[in-house]
């Protein structure tokens, strides 16, 4: 064995553990940052030499720099992140909805138990013209009650929209990313780097895509991700395919202009919205659907029935001007959508309550029969149940506070799943954590380990310098 | 084997730790410092539910309570009014009698008994136009005006006037004057105001006859308003019952909300202070377990 050798083993030896040296740094650095998976460098030993029969080492040499990483518990979060997602949103966006309507379903019935109460003290003096006066007073205060939820939750379901567009922009964002992603990777691995920070990068955007929207994710040969979400492409090699919303008609459950989702695939926009069925996309539609769209629904029945019945009852009266068969409320027509928007106090009653009927009798000024048949209309069971079905009917009071639970109900419900979930995917992350990332302590460790070896090759090196200058000396 | 801990994971750990026992701390703190056990319906919805619906009986219960109250005074100046009217009318009755008992009545005994029974009769007809809260109490739906005019003609209807005085029970609480006064519909019904008018041209023509043919309308007048004081305390004892069983449902529903919504103070104050030394407890062990510097003694 030559001297030099000492001197190129060293060499070797030096290099190696720098390399090392800096994958360690680098992880150290990246201890911090979100879906860093830690690098481990493969040392290998390098074949030996066969010198006068004798096997002699040749020192190290790096083999690669892998990152450690799970894709079974990758696959894992990726399934479990859709649900989580979903629920994430439905029970953040059912919090906020339900501190609303608990508010405003309190107001609604505060101002329907006036207004009743109010018709029910003027049964018993008719003749009062202030009571009158306060009857009309807590009727206005009805319909801004009715008004004000109505806007309230047409509000919600605006904003539901607006962040269905979001979430798609976010999803066309990460999928065009991804694609990039899947084309530096192919390309890096094609010049026979290790693109593990890409595949680090991408696995991240995966896992953040399937918050979003429901995935299958597969790759092919050449390490491309190719994702379906729902059934569109989104991702296939280094293409992708962006999605976009626009308003629909109505259809079951979704009200008309609510957004829809839409794949820009070739030929005309196809829609998707069907086919998501996770995700904070479809937790964000359901929500909409499923919770805003039937308390609307069910505040436009309360508000139909209410003007229907009192306008019923009133209009059978005389007032105090001799004019009978007038209505209370403003006449809501056959259908019950929008009736809550609609609903409102007769323009006529609005300019004088004396147009308020209470009596059936012209010329009886203290007949109070329409009053008491107005005032009993509180107690009446005239409204579905909703979920309770069958023949079950409610009052109106009962009605407005059904509405309010059903949304706790349903808050509670996505609440206890998100937590549930939460844990799921939490633990599942820990996992991650515990295997992929970085621990400061081994790293300084490793560092210590391979700055010893570092040391020792650069000392190795010196004693092949010290050799080769005796040798050189020898012709002195 | 025990599990790789990455750096990551101990500030996750710590910062889930810390925030779990603030976010329990802050619940515990609302609980202390509103008294409530439930402010939210997804807290627990059956519960929220029973307790707004309460509420709302509750709130109805008031106004019902309210106009039962109201029930009460109107029939109790009926009946004050109809006592009243029993005096005189007896007491017109006993002159009646004085009158025309005897066939040796001189016309100065009825000249005597006359002014007197005039005045009674201004006063049943001043008692007759008795008014509860601006309204007359015999005018049925009339209630504009007076129930009967200085002729003793009635101006009132038969109007009932019911008032709800529980959920979906109402009473009347006027007896028309064409009833109580001038017996229609009554079974063997006389009409007050001609009985009197009877008597007092009895007793200004003179004549025996007359007057003593009002005798036994004055007693069936009597009688009459005997009957229309029945159906009062009829009417009032049912509304008696139904203010009795208000408070009742008051005091329930009270308790019955206060048991649903109400926390219970001592568990509230101790979970409070439980979840205070939680949150110390996870600040504490978090610091010592992120102030250690394995790496800075590691690389020294």
């Amino acid at each position: 064995m030559a001297v030099n050798d000492i001197l190129d083993v060293g060499q070797r030896g030096l290099q190696a553990q720098r390399q090392a040296l800096t994958t360690t740094s680098s992880n150290i650095a990246n201890a911090n940052t979100p879906g860093y998976s830690r690098q481990k460098t493969q040392l290998v030993n390098q074949p030996p030499q066969t010198i006068h029969g004798l096997p002699t080492g040749t020192g190290v040499e790096v083999k690669k720099v892998i990152r450690v990483h799970d894709d079974f518990v990758q696959k894992q979060l990726v399934d479990e992140s859709q649900s989580l997602g979903n629920l994430k949103v439905k029970s953040e966006t059912l919090s906020r909805f339900e501190a609303l309507t608990t508010q405003e379903g309190s107001n609604l019935t505060e101002s329907l138990n006036r207004f009743f109460n109010d018709f029910r003290e003027l049964s018993s003096n008719v003749e009062n013209p202030s009571l009158r006066n306060v009857v009309k007073g807590s009727a206005e205060s009805l319909v801004r009650s009715f008004k004000q939820m109505n806007s309230s939750l047409e509000l919600g379901r605006r904003e539901l929209d607006l962040r269905v567009g979001d979430v798609v922009n976010q999803i066309n964002i990460d999928a065009r990313e991804i694609a990039d992603l899947n084309n530096a990777i192919v390309q890096a691995e094609s010049r026979g780097e290790a693109p593990n920070e890409l595949m680090d990068r991408r696995d991240m955007l995966v896992r953040d895509l399937s918050q979003k929207v429901d995935l299958q994710v597969t790759e092919d040969q050449r390490g491309q991700k190719t994702i379906v979400a729902g059934n569109a492409v989104l991702v296939q090699g280094s293409d992708h395919f962006e999605l976009s919303v626009r308003r629909s008609a109505a259809s079951g459950e979704k009200a008309a202009g609510s957004m829809s989702v839409f794949v820009n695939s070739s030929g005309a926009p196809r829609e998707i919205t069907k086919s998501v069925k996770n995700g904070e996309l479809f937790g964000l539609m359901q929500a909409r659907d499923k919770v805003i769209n039937p308390a609307l629904h069910h505040l436009d029945k309360i508000a139909f029935s209410v003007a229907k019945k009192v306008n019923e009852a009133h209009s059978e009266g005389t007032a105090l001007d001799g004019v009978s068969n007038r209505k209370f409320f403003k006449e809501l027509g056959d259908s019950e959508e929008h009736a809550s928007f609609h609903f409102d106090l007769n323009d006529e009653i609005k300019e004088n309550h004396e147009r308020i009927a209470t009596g059936l009798s012209d010329s009886a000024p203290g007949d109070n029969r329409v009053a008491l048949a107005i005032s009993e209309i509180q107690n009446e069971k005239f409204l579905p149940a909703g979920e309770l079905g069958g023949t079950v009917s409610l009052t109106v009071n009962e009605s407005v506070n059904n509405l309010v639970s059903q949304v706790g109900i349903s808050t509670q419900h996505e609440t206890q799943m998100f937590e549930h979930q939460k844990a799921i995917v939490d633990q599942l992350e820990n996992y991650r954590q515990s295997f992929s990332g970085v621990n400061l302590e081994e790293e300084a460790l490793d560092m210590i380990k391979y700055q010893t070896v570092f040391n020792a090759s650069a000392k190795a090196m010196k004693v092949g310098e010290s050799l080769l200058e005796t040798v050189l000396s020898l012709k002195d | 084997m025990p599990s790789r801990v990455s750096t990551s994971q101990i500030f996750s750990n710590a910062q889930n730790h810390i925030s779990t026992a603030r976010e329990r701390e802050v619940t515990s703190a609302t609980k202390a410092a509103t008294q409530k056990e439930i402010t939210r319906p997804s807290q627990s919805p059956g519960q929220w539910t029973v307790a707004a619906n309460l509420k709302d009986d509750l709130s109805i219960r008031e106004t019902i309570a309210k106009n039962a109250h109201f029930a009460n005074g109107f029939l109790t100046a009926s009946d004050n009014t109809l006592a009243q009217l029993q005096e005189l009318v007896g007491r017109t009755h006993v002159l009646a009698i004085e009158a025309g008992g005897s066939a040796s009545v001189s016309p100065d005994q009825y000249y005597r008994v006359l002014p007197e029974v005039e005045g009674l009769y201004q006063n049943v007809l001043q008692a007759l136009n008795t008014e509860f809260g601006h309204r007359p109490v015999f005018g049925g739906y009339q209630s504009q005006h007076k129930a009967f005019d200085a002729e003793g003609r009635f101006l009132g209807d038969d109007g009932k006037i019911e008032v709800e005085i529980d959920r979906n029970l109402k009473v009347p609480v006027n007896l028309s004057g064409s009833q109580i006064v001038l017996g229609e519909g009554v079974q063997r019904g006389v009409n007050l105001i001609e009985t009197y008018h009877t008597l007092l041209g009895g007793l200004r023509e003179g004549d025996i006859e007359q007057v003593r043919s009002s005798l036994e309308g004055l007693t069936r007048v009597i009688d009459q308003l005997s009957l229309g004081r029945t159906q009062i305390a009829g009417s009032m004892t049912e509304i008696q019952k139904a203010l009795d069983s208000h408070q009742i449902q008051q005091e329930q529903g009270q308790k019955v909300i206060s048991e649903l919504e109400d926390a219970d103070p001592v568990k509230v104050f101790s979970d409070l202070v439980r979840d205070q030394t939680v949150l110390r407890a996870a600040i504490e062990t978090n610091r010592k377990v992120l102030n250690e510097d394995p790496v800075g003694t590691l690389l020294k």
